[in-house]
């Protein structure tokens, strides 16, 4: 990844306006879906944004596309003004999104060619991208086949396809895989990162499974409420969480342990034998000790440190510093 | 050149072609391009065959509505093909997708323009032929003039659709059925099935502001070896400019003002 900025983002915000007939009533106040935000993507980053259903996500995407005005702020790709010179920067920016769809009508290679035709492929380079990026998601056997016939999955590969057909530099990827079983899901992750790797493209990237944004993204801007409340590696944001989850398998003294957790009043779930409670990272020798004072057994332990997840649930559920 | 103004044949084209696959294949559009303009010649020739049957000397009479409704179709079908255009990418769910490329508005008001001539003039063509083997009604007995009755319809057609764009891109599918009414609309008024002189009073100041009526009003005289007014082509051709102005500046005003409250809520 290089230090050169392909995008930069200065105190961006979007607020909704209610209609004229409700603002002449007074039905509706003004919202702000996005609050001044502001970062920057790098050559060859991949960029995790984060964040509850209704933070500002898609709203930020869609005005970094142009498909939504912005109500202020400042965007810059690759040193230019982009709200001067949109057509221009969006020759080498694509976008995909599992909620957008082709026309029905259409085959899958017809809509390619269009959107190939769009970006100013010519000829036999746009066949020859259009082939390229089929096979690239294991769509080329369908490619004479109606975009209405498509699965959820195999439309979804299709406009993923589509974003990378024209050479991007920049590409935004609005939940790509979130319709996708896991194993073609894994081939778009591969994609991506070949994409990364081998061509230095820089991808800004929303998605709910955090398990593919720790592998697959540099950094995260984690959003809530329109402001980015968080922005740091993937690692960072989980290690920022200081609850671990610690399992035992108890042989002896269950009822002893049981007391214990519920006077120390951790969160506790028994299975059988099996209990997990949840205690914070520091204290996990501590506790541990205690159980050993008060003569319990067990015969298994898994401690899992703190991850994404944990740290995403954290700010949904409204404990982060928003 | 085209560049220096802003445009890219290329996206331009890219437009139109997606326009034109969905057309060979959808049967809404085949009954555009050849059903509905034909019944509507054949409903009009039917009535206009008992008409001369009944009174010989409304012949001359016949033929001019039966050849209007040719030119007619050409403003009447190419408005729908650019209304519909529009329509198509949110009933697809492909506007954000297509305008999250580097296609510009002014480029995709062409394409739609060029589709509309398309849409248009097919259906033209298919009505001509009607009219003259089914009624004998030849279009050609206007002679050149065929040539800018074709192009003020057409241009009429760009900004009658353009008027239904205007609440398609507020509105959203809700308001589909507008792309009809408004054509028939202002087809009620044009003169297409009589001189505007035996329109009411009111009507009239509506008929003459209207681009299409000066056109209707050269055919019949030609028609009716009446003379005919040149002027009356200028006229219809600055109102069609006037009118595509207006029409591309506010269609352009809410464009702006839907992609400041966001497409999504169109589809």
């Amino acid at each position: 990844m290089s230090t050169k900025t392909v995008m930069f983002v200065k105190n961006l915000t979007k607020i909704y306006q209610p209609s004229l007939f409700n603002r002449l009533f007074g039905k509706e106040k003004p919202f702000v879906a996005v609050d001044g935000i502001s970062f920057e993507l790098k050559e060859g980053e991949i960029l995790g944004l984060l964040g509850p259903n209704g933070s500002g996500k898609t709203t930020t995407i869609h005005m970094l596309l142009g498909v939504l005005s912005k109500s202020s702020g400042d965007i810059n790709y690759f040193g230019k003004d982009f709200s001067r010179l949109r057509s221009e920067i969006m020759a080498k920016v694509a976008f995909a999104s599992t909620y957008v769809r082709f026309p029905g009508n259409m085959t899958v290679a017809e809509n390619l060619d269009v959107y190939g035709r769009l970006y100013g492929l010519t000829g036999h380079d746009r066949a020859e991208r259009v082939k390229h990026c089929l096979q690239a998601f294991g769509m080329w056997e369908y490619r004479n086949r109606y975009a209405s016939a498509l699965s959820a999955g195999q439309m979804t590969r299709s406009v993923i396809a589509k974003a990378f057909l024209a050479r991007p530099r920049v590409v935004l990827l609005d939940e790509p895989t979130a319709s996708l079983d896991p194993e073609i899901a894994a081939v778009v992750r591969n994609f991506v990162l070949e994409q990364q790797r081998e061509h230095g493209v820089s991808m800004l990237f929303t998605s709910h499974n955090m398990a593919e944004v720790e592998e697959v993204c540099d950094r995260l801007l984690v959003m809530k409420r329109g402001v980015i409340i968080a922005n740091n590696t993937p690692q960072k944001l989980a290690e920022s969480i200081s609850t671990a989850h610690v399992e035992l398998m108890v042989s002896s003294g269950a009822k002893a342990l049981s007391d214990y957790l519920t006077e120390k009043k951790y969160a506790v779930e028994w299975q059988e034998h099996f209990v997990k409670f949840s205690v914070q990272e520091q204290q996990i020798a501590r506790v541990l000790s205690d159980i050993a004072q008060r003569g319990i057994e067990y015969s298994q332990i898994s401690i899992d440190k703190p991850t994404l997840e944990d740290y995403f649930l954290h700010v949904a559920r409204g404990r982060g510093n928003a | 050149m085209l560049k220096k103004l802003g445009f890219d044949v290329r996206r331009v084209l890219a437009i139109v072609i997606r326009y034109l696959t969905v057309d060979k294949r959808d049967i809404g559009a085949i009954t555009q391009y050849f059903y509905w303009p034909t019944m509507d010649l054949v409903m009009w020739g039917i009535a206009g065959y008992w008409m001369v049957e009944t009174t010989p000397s409304s012949r001359g009479m016949v033929t001019a509505i039966i050849l209007a409704q040719a030119f007619w179709n050409t403003a009447l079908r190419g408005s729908f093909g650019t209304s519909l255009a529009l329509m198509e990418e949110i009933w697809s769910q492909n506007l954000l997708n297509v305008f999250a490329t580097p296609l510009r508005v002014r480029e995709w008001l062409a394409a739609a323009c060029v589709t509309a001539c398309i849409r248009g003039t097919i259906p033209f063509l298919v009505v001509s032929f009607v009219a003259y083997f089914l009624f004998g009604a030849n279009v050609l007995t206007v002679g050149w003039f065929i040539i800018p009755f074709v192009i003020l319809m057409l241009m009429s057609s760009w900004w009658i659709g353009l008027v239904a764009a205007w609440f398609i891109i507020s509105f959203g599918r809700q308001v589909a059925v507008l792309i009809w009414a408004l054509g028939w609309f202002f087809g009620t008024f044009c003169g297409l099935w009589g001189p505007v002189s035996i329109l009411p009073r009111a009507l009239q100041y509506v008929a003459w502001s209207l681009p299409m009526t000066y056109v209707f009003e050269s055919l019949r005289a030609l028609i009716l070896n009446q003379p005919v007014f040149l002027s009356y082509l200028v006229i219809a051709f600055v109102l069609n400019l006037l009118y595509l102005s207006i029409t591309i500046y506010v269609f352009r005003v809410l464009f702006n003002y839907s992609r400041s409250r966001g497409f999504t809520r169109l589809m």
